[in-house]
């Protein structure tokens, strides 16, 4: 897996589990750490970087017997961000799946691992 | 590597950045730690998964809020090179209130207004400025027209009379006709610099509807 790939891939996964549930970091870390091979560490990255895309958002909570914890949340936009990341994610596997049966339609659009959402803006 | 000493290799990568995201970043990692040992890791193993230090802080570096890659960070306010490293780990025991608070408003890019308070501002801006102007610019498009139609319905009154009155003079004829010619490119130039302005009124609407949806967007001016 290409680094910008994997970048968008662990990017659905996240917001995915967060979807499912508010969790700690560390449960979302240890839960993916399973399935892609990642490090650990490189979740917080992720968590970081859709905090300030504000597709998340974070609260301490009171954990018994220790400090507060920080608990991921995922927001309104976030939840919007993720039902286009599956979209995409699902068009590019159908495609992929296509290509490798040997199916493949003349024209089909590969969907890339970027996920720009196109605003369109009048530069006159 | 030991917890300490790999959340001391982050804090001295990342001293670029303002404490209170340092603080933030860091405060991830402690709470990994605390949790792998809480489930009985000890700390290399803890370790062994989290990944490099250096590899991850470059990371966060990388990916500056305000989109810039790689480019060395120059804080607006304290001295970053003076500063020692500070973090001290939560303390614990005693949680006050304010431990409570949304964390999420000490790293969130700045904004002056929240979402609801920037979509009022827009609001009223839009009625009591941007509202009144494009009707004055609509009622000057509607004045442009009107003088241009006005001119053209001239222009045919002294074509047709120009036609019919040739039998009081040749002289005067051909006078009105050119009359006519003139009034009708006069008329023309106001149709024209009607459709100019309506062209102008969109580029504005346009450029002012940008603005208000980065206002709402990002919160500030």
């Amino acid at each position: 897996m290409t680094i910008q790939f994997k970048k968008g891939v662990l990017e659905l996964c996240v917001l995915s589990m967060l979807k499912q549930d508010d969790q700690y970091g560390y449960d979302v870390a240890s839960k993916l750490s399973g399935s892609i091979n990642v490090a650990d560490g490189s979740i917080y990255l992720v968590l970081r970087r859709l905090k300030q895309e504000e597709y998340v958002s974070s609260y301490l909570e009171e954990s018994s017997g220790g400090p507060p914890r920080k608990y991921y949340v995922i927001t309104r936009k976030g939840e919007q961000f993720l039902d286009q990341l599956i979209e995409e994610w699902e068009l590019l596997v159908d495609n992929v799946n296509s290509i490798i049966n040997g199916t493949a339609a003349q024209n089909f659009q590969l969907v890339t691992a970027q996920n720009q959402s196109v605003e369109f803006e009048d530069n006159e | 590597m030991t917890k300490n000493e790999f959340i001391a290799v982050m804090e001295r990568q990342l001293i670029r950045l303002p404490k209170a995201d340092r603080d933030d970043i860091l405060s991830d990692y402690e709470d990994h730690f605390a949790r792998g040992m809480a489930e009985g890791k000890t700390e290399e193993q803890v370790c062994a998964d989290i990944g490099d230090p250096d590899e991850l802080a470059l990371t966060y570096l990388e990916n500056l809020p305000d989109g810039s890659k790689g480019a060395p960070y120059v804080p607006a306010q304290e001295p970053q090179q003076a500063e020692a490293p500070t973090y001290q780990p939560p303390v614990y025991g005693a949680q006050d209130a304010a431990q409570n608070a949304p964390y999420v408003q000490q790293t969130q890019p700045t904004r002056s207004f929240d979402r609801t308070t920037s979509i009022v501002i827009v609001v009223l801006l839009s009625l009591f400025i941007a509202a009144p102007v494009v009707f004055m610019l609509v009622q000057t498009v509607l004045g442009l027209f009107g003088a241009g139609i006005g001119f053209g319905v001239a222009s045919i009154a002294f074509l047709v009379s120009g036609v019919l009155g040739t039998s009081v003079g040749v002289a005067v004829a051909i006078g009105v006709l050119l009359m006519s010619i003139g009034f009708l490119a006069f008329g023309g130039l106001f149709i024209v610099g009607g459709i100019a302005l309506i062209k102008c009124i969109i580029i504005i609407i346009k450029w002012y509807v940008g603005e208000c949806k980065k206002i709402i967007e990002e919160g500030r001016f």
